[in-house]
């Protein structure tokens, strides 16, 4: 898959790499399984720190689309797809209501629970 | 993902064969003629067994005559075959160099018959003296020059003025990669892999023998397993095959090497083969006939690797190397 960063934009270049993933994931161009360029390589490749790879990593790993193995590199999530995807969007949206109207996590959180 | 490469029609060369290709063709079934003439002429005069080799003292060793006639008269007659292979469309880039070895090849055996049955015939012994004939036998390899010269050069590199690009801003740069399993060349380490361990416990059961044996097979196995699984990437800093397992890299061409790159179908024939192929003017990765990335490098030269779905790549690679 092809991997852009632009240095001038506002949105963090970690977000920026993980945006795509998750495009690229939703719209099967990175299909279940398939394999991540290792953090080094995609650093080198983009002229960016190697951290900023793995913090972009890390947080599709928390979004449950990328799972990381020790001597495997990262790799799209067999059962990771336009759903999952979906779910995170719609969690950052209710977060990102939430603090508009002052509304704490733990609230949210039960918010969601008594539902569940 | 939404196309993200603009695209421009790309111009073709004609990939038939001409007047003087045909020409070149014919002219290669000339040694089958010769050594197919001159055996039926002289089959009633020659012995059992013809020179092969002389030294300075004389003749060294001597091959069934049928054999040699066999040998040669089939080197000549796959030189002619393989001359109507070139007519195909498909071989049009490699036409020239087809029929310039075919040509080489049918040149040089039909010299070693001639010298051998001919030296016989003319002195009326089995084993006469060579002189310098032998030499003559070789230069006729050069036979292969007369075809090569009268097929038309085509030129090379016909990649199009403006190939596909993705649009890239000022601030912003792009990488891809992909990672392709190949499991054909898995499959041949396998095999490979568990012969070089027979070959070796056989070679060691014997007490020696073979132990060469494995060591080839197993560098062989090695070669297949580092084509087994590929990770090609395109960046900043230019277009980079890598064998995954192997951690070696395969191919690595710098931004400043490459003029430009364009998607187009690999037809394996047409560059040589599978794998690691090299030839005049061009060389390849070929794992898999279907869609590659065609690099067209600033010496002239082109480079291919197959890929599936070429065009982001390809348009990638171009737009970074006009930066």
């Amino acid at each position: 898959m092809l991997f852009r960063v632009d240095q001038a934009s506002t949105v963090s270049i970690a977000e920026q790499l993980a945006v795509q993933v998750r495009a690229a994931v939703a719209d099967g161009t990175l299909a279940p399984g398939t394999r991540l360029p290792p953090a080094r390589e995609l650093a080198g490749a983009l002229d960016i720190n190697m951290h900023t790879v793995l913090r972009a990593y890390a947080q599709l790993r928390d979004d449950g689309i990328l799972e990381m193995r020790q001597g495997r590199g990262a790799s799209v999530r067999a059962d990771a797809g336009a759903g999952t995807v979906r779910l995170v969007e719609l969690a950052d949206a209710l977060l990102a209501e939430a603090r508009k109207h002052g509304v704490a996590l733990p609230e949210l959180l039960t918010l969601i629970t008594t539902r569940g | 993902m939404p196309d993200q490469t603009t695209n421009d029609a790309l111009p073709t060369l004609d990939p038939r064969a001409t007047g003087r290709d045909r020409l070149a063709v014919g002219l290669l079934w000339l040694p089958v003629l010769v050594v197919a003439a001159t055996a039926l002429l002289w089959w009633d005069r020659l012995p059992a067994r013809l020179p092969q080799q002389w030294d300075a003292t004389g003749v060294t060793t001597t091959a069934p005559t049928e054999v040699l006639l066999a040998i040669t008269g089939g080197i000549a007659l796959l030189g002619a075959l393989a001359g109507l292979a070139a007519l195909a469309r498909g071989t049009a880039d490699i036409r020239r160099t087809l029929l310039l070895i075919a040509g080489c090849a049918a040149g040089l055996s039909t010299g070693i018959w001639l010298v051998s049955a001919g030296l016989v015939i003319a002195t009326g012994t089995p084993e006469p003296a060579a002189g310098g004939w032998p030499l003559l036998g070789v230069l006729l390899g050069a036979f292969g020059l007369i075809p090569f010269a009268l097929s038309p050069r085509r030129p090379i590199g016909q990649v199009p003025r403006s190939p596909a690009s993705v649009p890239l801003a000022e601030s912003e740069t792009g990488a891809w990669f992909t990672t392709m399993n190949v499991p054909m060349f898995l499959w041949l380490a396998g095999i490979l892999g568990v012969a070089t361990v027979g070959i070796a416990v056989l070679s060691v059961a014997l007490g020696g023998p073979g132990s060469g044996g494995a060591v080839t097979v197993g560098l062989v196995a090695l070669c297949c397993l580092a084509f087994g699984r590929l990770r090609v990437s395109v960046d900043r800093r230019g277009l980079r095959v890598v064998s995954a397992l192997l951690g070696v890299p395969l191919r690595y061409l710098r931004l400043d090497q490459i003029v430009s790159a364009r998607a187009q179908t690999i037809v394996p024939m047409e560059w040589g083969g599978w794998g690691y192929r090299i030839m005049p003017g061009r060389s390849a990765i070929v794992v898999a006939g279907g869609p590659g990335i065609v690099v067209e490098r600033t010496n002239g030269t082109l480079f291919a690797v197959t890929v599936p779905e070429p065009e982001l790549p390809a348009a990638l690679l171009s737009t970074l190397a006009a930066r």
